[in-house]
């Protein structure tokens, strides 16, 4: 008798071999994503009304990579124009402007957090730090390619909160898996 | 298909197509336009003048080489054309003459004075869909927006999108198309109006106002796009209407389902 093994050659069982996988990985649930949003909104309004110095920490980016990392790439993807949309519609940008560098980077995240070990602190930091660049880089592309104008200080500003973002960020998200997660085994993340 | 839709990087290019969508609908360009719409003109161009140049290609060398047999009758029939159009030529210098002894003739004939260009139509919306047609000159050929686009036999509409090298034209049909318009007989005037069908309705005429079917209708010029005495059409129909106004339909003199060619109006 031949037990059949997940190999990269069987299509079928390989996918149901990623679902399972991801079934053991789905640790973020959709009324978390909702409440996340709903606080994210809440401190960004508040944030872009009283204290706009905060809006160096890019809130949003950080919870979309906490959901990316947690979650499919799609699903990333997906919280990441949903979360984008939102920022866009508080900070009354274009609307789409963040919603497709968010797109983006929730998508990335997901597909990071396969590559590399996140619960270290510090390639937390260094990942969040990354792609706080590459979403202002993907703003600026856009703002280039719809021929708007680009303020004098968007890159000493985009270093500021790519720093900012990715410290707190790292910092946070490893205060919150340790409140989430008191008794997890982290060496059963990334099978 | 849901298997399709689930794929990341297919839920990733709907969503960021998304996002660009909603980017270049709010966006417009300097002339007014989104730029979603200035963006699918600028794609749907080069597949517009491919197809057009392929298209042409063919039928120019079926003409020159297929039918070629049927050169010599047509060659006999443009010399006949062209002598009788070379004594319309003479008449039409005489009255000019005549007329240039007539004191502020010169303003008069500024009205009237106009140059064309030559344009080929490359793409023809469905009729159902819009009435709207691209064609092969955009602003390297000196071409703006509103500017008007003519036939020697009639109006054709105006430009209302440009590219480089090719222009989108409304149609004087399209609904919502305008255009100022006197009845040649009377000096009426009125505002000829498209509605999306293949006839005209010319509004603002008085009921009490005579307008019978057969006269024909020019442009005005009042509208400041298209120059004054062009024909539109003939009436096809002219009820009392409402109290106020007649209703007046017309049939244009443009064959839109035809249309191959049209002259660009450059103002004087």
């Amino acid at each position: 008798m031949t037990s059949r093994v997940c190999t990269f050659n069987d299509p079928v069982l390989f996918a149901q071999g990623f679902r399972r996988m991801r079934k053991l990985n789905a640790v973020v649930h959709k009324w978390e994503v909702g409440f996340l949003l709903l606080l994210c909104s809440g401190l960004q309004v508040l944030c872009a009304h009283y204290f706009r110095v905060a809006l160096y920490l890019d809130l949003t980016l950080i919870l979309v990579l906490y959901v990316g990392w947690y979650s499919g790439p799609s699903a990333g993807a997906a919280t990441g124009t949903a979360f984008g949309l939102v920022q866009d519609a508080i900070y009354r940008t274009f609307l789409g402007l963040n919603g497709l560098s968010k797109t983006v980077a929730g998508f990335a995240a997901s597909l990071l957090s396969r590559a590399f070990r996140l619960e270290d602190l510090f390639s937390r930091i260094i990942l969040i730090t990354a792609v706080s660049a590459l979403d202002s880089g993907l703003v600026y592309l856009m703002l280039l390619l719809l021929e708007q104008n680009i303020g004098q200080r968007f890159w000493l500003d985009s270093l500021i909160k790519a720093l900012v973002t990715g410290i707190a960020g790292g910092i946070g998200s490893r205060f919150y898996d340790h409140f989430k997660f008191p008794k997890k085994d982290f060496r059963r993340v990334g099978i | 298909m849901t298997e399709f839709l689930r794929r990341p990087i297919v839920a990733l290019v709907l969503l960021v197509a998304l996002n660009i969508t909603l980017l270049s609908v709010q966006i417009r360009n300097e002339s007014g336009r989104t730029l979603l719409r200035s963006w699918s003109l600028a794609v749907f161009t080069p597949v517009a003048w491919s197809v057009h140049s392929l298209t042409g290609g063919l039928a120019g060398a079926l003409s020159r080489y297929v039918f070629l047999y049927r050169a010599g009758e047509e060659r006999t029939r443009l010399i006949e054309e062209n002598g009788r159009l070379r004594v319309e030529l003479t008449k039409l210098r005489n009255v000019e003459q005549l007329l240039a002894r007539v004191p502020d003739f010169e303003l008069v004939r500024q009205q009237y004075a106009f140059a064309t260009r030559p344009a080929a139509v490359i793409w023809k919306s469905p009729p159902f869909y819009s009435q709207r047609l691209l064609i092969n000159a955009g602003t390297r050929q000196g071409v703006k927006v509103d500017t008007a686009v003519i036939v020697p036999h009639g109006i054709v509409g105006r430009v209302i999108a440009t590219t480089p090298f090719t222009s989108e034209v409304e149609l004087i049909t399209n609904g919502g198309a305008g255009a100022g318009a006197l009845l040649a007989d009377s000096r009426l005037q009125g505002i000829i109006r498209g509605d999306g069908s293949q006839t005209l309705s010319w509004n603002y005429i008085p009921s009490y106002e005579k307008a019978e079917v057969g006269q024909t209708i020019y442009t005005s010029g009042t509208d400041r796009i298209y120059p004054k005495g062009i024909p539109i059409g003939r009436i096809i129909s002219s009820a009392k209407g409402n109290k106020i106004h007649r209703e007046i339909r017309v049939k244009p003199n443009v064959d839109f389902l035809r249309l191959e060619e049209v002259l660009i109006v450059a103002r004087n």
